[in-house]
């Protein structure tokens, strides 16, 4: 376990490593410097863009650059200064990493407990309607753009019936309620972008389990056990489900970068104020060192997220466990 | 040919027929936005040429000996006769606009502009799949069947292109280069290419040890001729399908950095730049979001259901059991 574990954070590293060094030649090989291609440029004179060009240590070779800004991340976690907040791109991406964890984290009990639901359901009905109608749902499902579900969310659930609030985390001067009723606001807050993301995500897990599960069922200890005289309902819920499960764990790990495109999106459509929001206004500032750790970020999250569900699959699935190597 | 392959071509020649027809009201030009802003879908609208140049869009209009009634901006008003250049003997105009779809906040028609918008789409999501699928393949047949080495350095560099989320990648990149459509498809070609390179490469180690791959080994054939002429084509169904399920991703990739404004730039329409102005009115004016959106949807759609027909009709042991 220690030597996996060792071995797979050791890879993330890696991989980490050399996803920091392209971002950063990719924003340095750019003609131009990133003072010269700031908002502010027009008014400065060329002795001043020089002197803040210095100041940055943007003067200096590009290698040279390049270790600086390395060391700056692993000794002291400095992603250099944000120019669009006025803060360290640390210190703004650390008041926004909560919010979307929070929301990815929603999100995904919402798509996973739709999708073992509906996984189930359309499994025990295989090739009967329920699970027809969930096969062409889920192919159109896939089809849509979440910027447009959420927009027509919000037309109906906050503009039309005034039933959920659909911007920001809290609604205005919440700050001087008490904390339950806060917690309270920010539940009503989370429910429109979280259902809207789950609900996308939740069909295809239905669709993936479902596959599973019939496959599964198909198996020769299903028949065993159904000859032994289990109930229907016990076979699938205790025997199949379990041996489905596995692959849906490895699922998690692989869909992490689609579901932070989607809560990327969902975060700027709703003003949720999480990474992706800072993404979207670094990136309307052209904030070059906030849209660089905030790549990062992402990529960061995706690691190491894939490097839990790695581990999550070795506790769900004893083959895996046993396997001598990963 | 199967349903799948029927329906998703059906829905792709109505598409590509939306796309090559010539939009019935000018996409960009705007006439009396005043008067024909966020009309519902429907709305009919006279139009009249005045002397003076200008051009009023009334919904109703009678004539009244010398004079003309008009219904103008919810205001009834009368115009001498005289003064409208474009009316027929019957006192009917000569020109006139039907918002099939609405129109958007500066009185556009959705529906031509969507139009439009399916050219812009379609071709940046043909061109940026080719673009990605040849360079996917390309990779893929070099870390395919070439040793071991450049192998794991091609497929560590596929792992680290594919641990960023791909919408994080794109929108920096957009920040950064601030693209014209043509670079929005060298973008988006060049940020997609990582799964067919993956799937190329196991499809060429699966052939590798085949018996015919062998055999013209043993012949002495040249490796680009085996590579080319005998294990390529071999892998073609599989990469043909995955092109085509790209080609949906791409115009949903399109259409989220239009949408985030970095994409296809206002006034040229693009479904995902007409969803995000659309976003700014309100549910009362729900078309003007709703219909670019659906269109955007029915095409993803079509593409996979293509894909899905392909991969039924290129595989015949395949079970529809088991499609994903």
């Amino acid at each position: 376990m220690a030597r996996f574990l060792a071995r797979r954070i050791a890879s993330a590293f890696v991989l980490l490593l050399i996803v920091l060094s392209v971002a950063f030649f990719f924003t340095r090989l750019l003609p131009g410097s990133p003072a010269a291609r700031s908002s502010m440029t027009s008014r400065l004179t060329p002795e001043q863009i020089e002197i803040l060009r210095s100041s940055y240590g943007l003067d200096r070779p590009a290698v040279e650059q390049y270790f600086t800004w390395l060391g700056n991340i692993f000794f002291r976690w400095d992603w250099g200064p944000s120019f669009s907040y006025r803060q360290p791109a640390a210190q703004v991406l650390r008041q926004a990493l909560p919010n979307t964890l929070l929301l990815g984290l929603a999100t995904l009990i919402i798509q996973y407990a739709l999708g073992l639901v509906l996984g189930v359901l359309t499994a025990h009905t295989a090739g009967g309607r329920v699970d027809n109608v969930l096969r062409g749902l889920s192919l159109s499902v896939f089809s849509i753009p979440s910027f447009w579900l959420a927009t027509l969310a919000i037309f109906l659930f906050h503009e039309r019936w005034h039933l959920l609030p659909a911007g920001g985390m809290a609604s205005p001067g919440s700050t001087q309620v008490p904390l339950g009723e806060r917690w309270l606001d920010l539940f009503h807050h989370l429910i429109l972008p979280a259902s809207v993301l789950g609900l996308l995500g939740g069909v295809m897990i239905a669709q993936y389990l479902r596959n599973n599960l019939v496959e599964v069922l198909d198996q020769d200890f299903i028949r065993t056990a159904r000859s032994l005289g289990f109930s229907k309902k016990r076979i699938l819920w205790h025997h199949a489900l379990r041996n489905a499960l596995s692959p849906l764990v490895q699922l998690l790990g692989l869909s992490l970068p689609t579901l932070l495109n989607g809560v990327l999106v969902i975060e700027v459509v709703f003003g949720w104020p999480g990474v992706g929001q800072v993404l979207f206004s670094a990136c309307s500032a052209r904030d070059y060192p906030l849209i660089l750790a905030t790549t990062a970020y992402g990529a960061i999250l995706v690691i190491v997220g894939s490097l839990l569900s790695d581990l999550l699959q070795r506790f769900v699935d004893p083959r895996v466990r046993l396997e001598a190597s990963p | 040919m199967n349903t799948s392959l029927r329906w998703g071509l059906g829905i792709l020649s109505l598409l590509v027929l939306m796309a090559i027809l010539p939009p019935p009201i000018d996409p960009v030009e705007q006439v009396d936005p005043a008067a024909s802003l966020h009309r519902p879908p429907g709305t009919l609208l006279h139009q009249l040429e005045l002397e003076d140049g200008r051009a009023l869009l009334v919904d109703r209009l009678v004539v009244r000996g010398r004079d003309v009634e008009i219904l103008h901006r919810g205001q009834i008003r009368t115009l001498p006769r005289a003064s409208i250049t474009n009316l027929n003997p019957d006192g009917s105009t000569t020109q006139s606009r039907r918002f099939l779809l609405g129109s958007d906040r500066f009185g556009r028609d959705i529906w031509s502009r969507m139009m439009v918008g399916a050219r812009v789409s379609l071709l940046i999501a043909i061109l940026a799949m080719a673009l990605a699928s040849t360079l996917g393949t390309l990779i893929g047949v070099i870390a395919g069947t070439s040793g071991p080495r450049l192998d794991n350095l091609l497929m560590r560099g596929v792992d680290a292109a594919m641990a960023f989320p791909s919408l994080f990648l794109v929108l920096g990149l957009a920040a950064i280069f601030q693209p014209s459509t043509a670079q929005v498809i060298l973008l988006l070609g060049c940020t997609g290419w990582m799964g067919t390179a993956r799937l190329a490469r196991g499809e060429l180690l699966s052939l590798k040890d085949q018996d015919f791959v062998v055999a013209s080994r043993s012949l002495g054939q040249r490796r680009s001729i085996i590579v080319l002429r005998h294990m390529l084509p071999n892998a073609l169904n599989p990469l043909m399908v995955n092109a085509t399920l790209m080609i949906g991703s791409v115009i949903l990739a399109e259409a989220s950095l239009s949408f985030f404004g970095l994409g296809v730039q206002a006034p040229t329409p693009s479904w995902g730049n007409m969803v995000s102005e659309g976003r700014t009115a309100t549910h009362l004016v729900w078309w003007s979001a709703f219909f670019p959106g659906l269109a955007i949807a029915v095409t993803v759609v079509a593409f996979n259901l293509l894909a899905e027909g392909l991969r039924q009709s290129l595989d015949p042991r395949t079970q529809s059991t088991r499609s994903p």
